[in-house]
């Protein structure tokens, strides 16, 4: 007969002599990243390897403390890079509505903007000095009267002319006009009428002919004009020259090594010769209530919009973007309001998180990413076309035509690092054909490691490396052996440990919250087990109303006493991050039929597919047993009782395939005792998930209702190295007021159920099954006789 | 001490348009001396004449086209141009709460002028108000002005303004006293800044010259700033008017060639507004 399992085989306590230490801040802090050597080989690789669409996807379950993880590996690899270059935005003097992007070294974004800010303030201040030197207006004043000079000449002239022919030039209102004068009294029409007819036509010849002149004059004098006017404008040009040229070359110098900065600094000077006059301007502007009527130049086109700028001690940039959303990512630029009109220009470009990655590296949280509309768009066409290209969603679906800023595209050169979980890995693998050009290293994280020796001293410094970063009360050694064993209750294996960090650093914090209630400046195991029964027992308020129906026998589970056909499975439930199990009463029945067995769950199509499988697995193993080389007449009905939900998984195979034994061979099935495992076609055993939970569920409706010697759980033998029960099924086990056994084959498991050997129970089930193919044959003659016998009648 | 009496200013005003700065100077004269105010326009005959000749066109500005011109277009004309000064009197007078007479009279510009002159205590031109031409030279009927106007006379270059410093030319004679007077006159209600030039080669002349101003000035509370004139030429004088940044300048005028010489240079070659005080 089989035994119960041993205390040891339940739970795998971890050993507390292990530890050398007393308590945990006697422990050294965890630098590495343990259980987690294939990530972190793959990130290594991922940053390592300099080729186009090798960035990287971390994934695993959240909780895994993948973002702290990687974050910290890759300011580690940061730190030892080089720093990143600066970028800046600066206006674009041929084209203002595209931006110049100019790369810099490191540091000296802010320097180029001071130098600009000078440059300004010098050219503000030296330009108009150097308007008002006397030299200058004397050199005016030169080009003024050498105009005046010309003009004044060629009237003159004009005038003496007239004059040397007795006519004299009068200034009309509108112009000017020639007459005949005497003493330059013009002559009155009746002294003109006195002169001979040759004088007056020789005066009106000479008035013509000076009327031409006047009109070539006046023509002239408009060319006059403009040669005054280039003179002025290369005179002003040379002063300009004079006042800010050195300013310039000064800069230019500072900057030699920078060619960009080269350009832009011609460019200054070019605008500043054009713009000349708005340094000469008068400081107050007229204004009509309050208004300014002529627009204050602003020199705003002389600043230097600072994009990034790192330290030169930083190492390369690490950024996460935890709001990676598309501006967010690829920059923006802003309006501002002015007269209710949105106006922008270079200062208002804002950068985006891949600016500041540039040179670097950039986290993201992978379902934040694809939740913010079209992120994930703009971030792979970022690193497919490997620049950062700063449009608002409008331009890029060309959604608005007004003409807003195109600032020049940034070179790009990063890597991403993705934080996601494996489905969604998965999904884009299969369905974004980008995503595996752009992301070509995957970085899994595990969620166990082995419960070896070395990695349970390891576990104990990680626990004092959270406890130390969280600055919590040092743990005593017996309380991190309880956090351990755990660690391997949570991966649900007495073998191995979970690296579910998240959750082991808040089991720390809770115990120690519960160490400070009694001011302990240690935490001990007891407070650790506090902490735990705590976190079960904030989420334990439908279990707790499940069991309380099964106890008031809403829901009817046995948990003594023997039935045919009838047995407790045990059914696991999720809620949260909580599990618990229940169980349920599955009944047979059995009947003559066509070797058909009826699965109650899938009919009413309440039964899941890998349910449905375990059942055809059963069917398959009493075909194979019991009715090789005949007809199997039975027809059989299996229920979940009291089930109104879906009903998933093939744990309960082995179970519905005893109680079917149990209803074909008429023995009763100990209904102390449940069971789980599913069943193959050869009656083995096969392991299942919640192994813990099932047993615990069945415990705490037993305990209930007093446990009585008698109660069990049977469980398949490749699932006792998964056992890490709870210490009060522990004691009970201890006591001998509880058992579980583990089991390999249908035939043990029928043995411990019914108190009897398999070969007494296979026998009576086939001599049942024989039964039934006797009436089925008997039957089959019957009907064949009958057809005949009416037919006769019917002719 | 020879006084000169400010009592009644006649301001010139003719068809150009610089009459509003002219106005405007004569108005701030005028109350800074507080004395009565005319102003006159002469419609020029000329210009009705040549509107009778046959044949009479003019050459328009901006145009090189000939415009014929009738004895109506004219008459209309000089009639706008009337309504036009009658109605700038009046906007400046409104603005400087001063009353201005206007008077229009119709004949030969220069005469008339000169014969208004005779019952006013200052007369006020403008000088190349033609702008067109950019004269430099005094034109025709200002020097006919300048040589037979029998008041003090001021010449305005075009769109200057009277503004501080005052400088003023004194030899000690009895007319450059006069002048003097009327400096202290107009800058000792304002900003006292008054700047005496001293046409004074020898420091003993210079020194004694200056004693006879600040015997004038410093009981008055202020001392002028005193400039030693070595050099008697227009040039030097125009260097002088630059160095002290005076912005009118008030001199003796007298009759002898060489001084109507010294004094059509300097109006001609400075743009500094000029009082000259017979």
């Amino acid at each position: 007969m089989i035994k119960p399992l041993s205390l040891e085989q339940l739970f795998t306590a971890c050993d507390v002599e292990q530890f050398s230490f007393d308590t945990t801040d006697q422990l050294q802090d965890l630098k590495q990243i343990i259980g987690q050597d294939r990530a972190l080989q793959a990130l290594q690789f991922g940053l390592g390897i300099q080729q186009e669409g090798y960035n990287l996807y971390v994934l695993g379950p959240s909780g895994l403390g993948k973002h702290t993880v990687v974050r910290e590996y890759l300011e580690e690899q940061a730190a030892s890079k080089t720093s990143a270059s600066d970028w800046v935005y600066v206006y674009n003097f041929e084209k203002p509505s595209n931006p110049l992007a100019i790369r810099l070294e490191t540091g000296q974004a802010s320097t180029l903007r001071n130098d600009m800010l000078q440059l300004t303030e010098d050219l503000r201040n030296g330009i108009p000095t150097a308007f008002e030197a006397e030299e200058y207006h004397a050199r005016i004043q030169e080009v003024e009267e050498d105009l005046k000079k010309t003009i004044e000449t060629a009237f003159n002239s004009l005038a003496d002319e007239a004059e040397s022919h007795d006519i004299t030039l009068l200034h009309t209102p509108h112009g000017f006009a020639f007459a005949p004068a005497k003493n330059k009294e013009v002559l009155s029409p009746e002294e003109f009428e006195k002169l001979s007819e040759k004088e007056q036509e020789r005066l009106e010849e000479v008035m013509t002919a000076l009327e031409e002149k006047l009109e070539s004059i006046l023509r002239t004098r408009s060319q006059w004009e403009r040669e005054a006017r280039d003179k002025i404008k290369k005179l002003n040009q040379e002063i300009v020259m004079f006042a800010s040229g050195h300013l310039i070359d000064e800069l230019k110098n500072k900057y030699l090594d920078n060619k960009s900065i080269q350009k832009y600094l011609d460019a200054i000077q070019g605008d500043v010769i054009d713009n000349q006059h708005e340094f000469r301007r008068a400081e107050e502007t007229p204004s009509l209530m309050g208004v300014q009527l002529v627009e204050e130049p602003t020199f705003r086109r002389y600043e230097v919009n600072i994009l990034v700028e790192h330290n030169k001690q930083g190492g390369a940039p690490v950024e996460f973007e935890d709001n990676p959303s598309y501006n967010n990512l690829v920059g923006t630029v802003e309006h501002t309001a002015h007269m209710g009109a949105l106006e922008t220009d270079f200062t208002l470009i804002k950068p985006g998180s891949l600016h500041r990655a540039n040179g670097g590296y950039l986290m993201l949280d992978m379902i934040k990413l694809l939740t913010q509309p079209y992120a994930w768009e703009g971030l792979k066409r970022a690193l497919s076309s490997r620049k950062i290209k700063i449009q608002s969603l409008g331009q890029v679906y060309s959604l608005v035509s007004t003409v807003s800023l195109e600032p020049e595209p940034i070179p790009l050169d990063i890597k991403v690092v993705l934080i996601g979980d494996r489905f969604i890995y998965y999904l884009l693998h299969a369905y974004d054909p980008e995503f595996k050009q752009l992301f070509k290293v995957a970085a899994d994280f595990d969620d166990r490691l082995d419960r070896s020796h070395e990695n349970q001293q390891m576990y104990a410094r990680l626990i004092a490396t959270l406890l130390s970063r969280d600055k919590l009360r040092p743990f005593d050694r017996a309380a991190v052996a309880r956090v351990i064993e755990h660690g391997a209750r949570i991966a649900g294996d007495s073998e191995k440990l979970s690296t579910y960090v998240m959750d082991i650093a808040d089991l720390l914090r809770e115990a120690d919250h519960f160490a400070s209630h009694s001011s302990q400046p240690v935490v001990h195991r007891d407070d650790v087990q506090q902490a735990i029964d705590a976190q079960i027992y904030r989420s334990d308020r439908i279990r707790e109303h499940l069991q309380e129906e099964i106890a008031r026998g809403t829901i009817m589970i046995d948990t003594d006493g023997a039935k045919t056909g009838q047995i407790n499975g045990l059914a696991v439930l999720q809620l949260g991050d909580f599990s618990f199990a229940t169980p349920s009463r599955i009944t047979a029945t059995t009947r003559l039929g066509d070797g058909e067995v009826i699965d109650i769950e899938r009919e009413i199509e309440l039964g899941g597919a890998i349910h449905s499988k375990g059942v055809f697995i059963l069917s398959a193993f009493l075909g194979e047993r019991y009715a090789k080389n005949r007809p199997l007449s039975l027809s059989a009905s299996l229920v979940f009782e009291q089930s109104y939900g879906e009903i998933e998984g093939d744990s309960a195979s082995m179970a519905e395939l005893c109680s079917l034994l149990s209803a074909l061979s008429d023995i009763p099935i100990k209904q102390g005792i449940a069971m789980t495992g599913s069943v193959n076609q050869r009656g083995e055993a096969q392991a299942i998930g919640g192994v813990n939970e099932k047993i615990e569920g069945f415990f705490d409706i037993c305990n209930e209702r007093g446990l009585t010697s008698q109660q069990a759980v049977l469980i398949p033998q490749a699932n006792v190295k998964h056992l890490m029960l709870r210490h009060d099924v522990i004691e009970a086990s201890r006591d001998g007021k509880f058992a579980v056994y583990a089991y390999n084959n249908v035939d043990e498991a029928i043995e411990i159920l019914t108190g009897k050997s398999a070969a007494q129970v296979n026998k009576k089930v086939e001599a049942r099954l024989v039964e039934l193919e006797n009436i089925h044959q008997e039957f089959s003659k019957a009907n064949k006789e009958e057809p005949d016998h009416h037919g006769k009648d019917k002719h | 001490m020879a006084k000169t009496n400010i009592n009644r200013i006649l301001v010139a005003l003719d068809s150009s348009q610089v009459n509003r700065s002219t106005l405007q100077a004569a108005t701030t004269l005028a109350t800074n001396l507080d004395a009565e105010l005319n102003a006159l326009f002469v419609e020029d005959i000329n210009l009705l004449r040549l509107a009778e000749l046959p044949n009479a066109r003019e050459v328009v500005y901006g145009s090189s086209s000939y415009r014929r011109i009738s004895v109506d277009d004219m008459e209309r004309s000089i009639h706008t141009q009337t309504v036009r000064l009658r109605k700038l009197v009046e906007t400046i007078s409104q603005q400087s709460e001063m009353e201005i007479t206007f008077d229009v009279q119709r004949g030969n510009v220069a005469d008339l002028v000169c014969s208004a002159s005779e019952q006013t205590d200052l007369l006020i031109i403008g000088k190349n108000t033609q702008r067109l031409r950019q004269s430099l030279k005094v034109g025709s009927i200002t020097q006919t002005i300048l040589s037979s106007a029998s008041c003090n006379l001021m010449v305005l270059q075009h769109g200057a303004t009277l503004e501080r410093p005052v400088a003023v030319f004194f030899s000690g004679s009895m007319g450059s006293h006069k002048a003097m007077q009327l400096a202290i006159q107009i800058v000792e209600q304002d900003h006292k800044n008054l700047n005496v030039i001293y046409p004074a080669s020898a420091e003993e002349e210079f020194n004694k010259l200056k004693q006879e101003v600040n015997s004038l000035t410093l009981p008055l509370g202020f001392e002028a700033n005193h400039i030693q004139l070595k050099d008697d030429s227009s040039a030097a004088m125009l260097a002088t008017l630059i160095n002290c940044g005076a912005r009118m300048l008030l001199l003796e005028s007298r009759h002898d060639v060489q001084s109507k010489k010294y004094i059509q240079s300097l109006i001609e070659q400075s743009s500094t507004p000029i009082i000259l005080i017979n």
